[in-house]
């Protein structure tokens, strides 16, 4: 009686992980298919009109990364992400940490599973980050060049010239 | 008595799984600042794994000889509330399987306060930070193993501690940081193993224990770590009088076991392609049977496209004490004195947030006296995920 609990316990188990895992790639692949995003140019980081006029690299790959949850002037810092899909987030991540999707998630990893740091608020697209940062002070976002922030202060901008999107390999 | 003991930390198990994450969704339901909110995220491990011998490494009495699932397969899942911008709930339940079933567990839960970038204080059921990989020891996704090297890893089962922490962040330049943590508090873990048809329980009870520990991040690709703690230990057996199996590194007799220090030091490095992972550890436990051992492992690993191959060599010995004079132990004689393990792998990342581990493994056992030595072949493959 308690094998047969516990195998069906244990094919139960399997069967939930092989439908989230199954769940989670049809959904990337969807994404990928349906050509949400195509590979940008250029990255502007944006961020609310009241937060520094301009950020060095290093404060930019702190707040990013959760290592820091202040602006240098002291004020409250709230970054937002992209989707995890998105090739505006692969670049500019990659052009940041030197760090590429795949990475980037064992990094957060290792902080969301100990309680130790979680990664930004995550926003669909570059409207949606646009709007977020233009009516939240303290917010700091990223997206394509050309893609008219209104609202917001353009911090700096990153070019996909300095480096190559490659999410299958390292990059350090 | 035990039994009824057993039943009431069930019971407070399953109330504070059931009452802290509604606790979590009204916290952040009910303020409406842009800066809450909450994140549910998970990991999981699908696994199984092979041993040539009825007991593999200085590990809990698993039998392995059939194929088994249960080992490595866990399910997890994470809740993380932002309540203002100082504060912070966070909680982590875990199912894995136990000898007849699947428990679900409150992993740990917190409270964090964290006024600046310097200080943070955390209070509540914290992670016990032992090992290198300790705190994330159940996502299997963050290290290259199917299970991180039980020389090392088996020499403390204590996972959390009820109590809080202090920890001081200092950053550096080129987005690294220098952080330090000082922990403190109690805990008791109920450890169900065996078989169906020949169960076994006991609990390990650990009270007045206090850690430090050191940590360096070099640019969010190196970590080099040091930590020591100390607790006053002993491990009560509810059933069976006598477990056969290596626990700890040892069989288990003994009750007191006494007062533990555990000191470890070591570091990850990630270097373009290249990662290796190197920690060296000792646990000595005062006037006690359970002797001192020192423990250490060195992985290296290359990346090449979606594949990593890696090796590790582990190494678990150094065990002295008095082992034949202690009256509650008359089975120590046995006691391992080395053991030694190579393991090979290779990782295939199908996705960015899915890896497929396959691994095989040497374990060499040299007993102190009358055993002999003894050798085993473990083979395993895991699938680790995140979502």
């Amino acid at each position: 009686m308690i094998q047969h609990k516990r195998n069906q316990t244990i094919i139960g188990f399997l069967a939930m992980l092989a439908g989230a895992t199954t769940a989670q790639w049809w959904g990337e692949a969807h994404a990928l298919a349906a050509g949400a995003q195509t590979q940008p140019k250029a990255i502007l980081v944006i961020a609310h009109p009241d937060t520094p006029r301009s950020l060095a690299n290093d404060e930019l790959v702190r707040i990013f990364l959760g290592k820091t949850t202040h602006f240098s002037d002291g004020q409250p810092a709230h970054p937002v992400d992209q989707s995890e899909s998105s090739e505006t987030r692969d670049l500019f991540y990659m052009k940041l940490t030197g760090k590429n999707r795949s990475q980037m998630k064992t990094y957060w990893s290792r902080l969301i599973f100990t309680g130790k740091g979680f990664p930004p608020k995550t926003l669909p697209d570059d409207d949606a980050v646009i709007q977020w940062v233009s009516k939240n002070p303290g917010s700091i976002g990223y997206v394509r060049a050309g893609s008219s922030p209104k609202g917001v202060t353009v911090v700096t901008s990153l070019s996909a010239a300095e480096t190559e999107l490659n999410s299958g390999t390292s990059a350090q | 008595m035990k039994a009824a003991k057993i039943l009431i930390k069930r019971a407070t198990r399953r109330w504070l799984v059931a009452f802290f994450w509604p606790a979590l969704l009204v916290s952040c339901a009910m303020s409406d600042k842009a800066t809450a909110e909450v994140q549910i995220r998970g990991f999981g491990t699908a696994g199984f794994v092979k041993s040539t011998a009825p007991y593999f490494l200085s590990d809990f009495s698993t039998n392995a000889q059939k194929i088994q699932f249960e080992r490595d397969t866990r399910l997890g899942l994470n809740l993380h509330s932002k309540i203002s911008d100082h504060w912070e709930l966070v909680a982590q339940i875990l199912s894995r399987a136990n000898y007849d079933n699947f428990e679900l567990d409150l992993d740990w839960a917190f409270a964090a306060y964290r006024p600046n970038d310097i200080l943070t204080v955390r209070a509540g059921r914290l992670i016990n930070p032992i090992w290198l990989v300790s705190e994330h020891i159940d996502v299997g996704f963050t290290y290259p193993w199917i299970r991180p090297p039980t020389a090392v890893y088996s020499l403390n089962p204590i996972k959390a501690l009820n109590g809080a922490s202090v920890m001081f962040t200092k950053n550096l330049p080129n987005h690294s940081m220098i952080r330090a943590e000082v922990i403190g508090g109690a805990y008791s873990l109920n450890i169900a193993d065996g078989t169906a048809d020949n169960p076994v329980r006991y609990e390990v009870n650990v009270n007045n224990s206090v850690g430090v520990n050191i940590s360096y991040d070099l640019e969010s690709s190196t970590l080099i770590r040091a930590a020591y703690s100390t607790a006053d230990t002993d491990i009560n057996l509810i059933t069976r009088a006598t477990i056969a199996a290596p626990v700890f590194g040892h069989a288990l007799t003994t009750l007191n076991v006494g007062r533990a220090h555990f000191l470890s030091i070591g570091g990850r490095f990630e270097l373009g392609d290249w990662v290796t992972y190197t920690e060296f550890a000792r646990r000595l436990i005062e006037g006690s049977s359970f002797t001192t051992a020192n423990a250490a492992y060195g992985t290296i690993g290359y990346t090449t496209g979606r594949f990593m191959p890696h090796v590790t060599f582990a190494w678990l010995g150094g065990l002295k004490g008095d082992l034949n004079t202690h009256p509650s132990a008359p089975a120590v004689a046995t006691l391992l004195k080395n053991q030694y393990s190579a393991i090979g792998g290779v990782n295939f990342k199908a996705d960015a947030s899915v890896l497929l581990k396959l691994e095989i493994q040497r374990v060499e056992y040299r007993y102190r006296e009358t055993a002999g030595d003894f050798g085993a072949w473990i083979f395993g493959s895991a699938l680790d995920f995140i979502f």
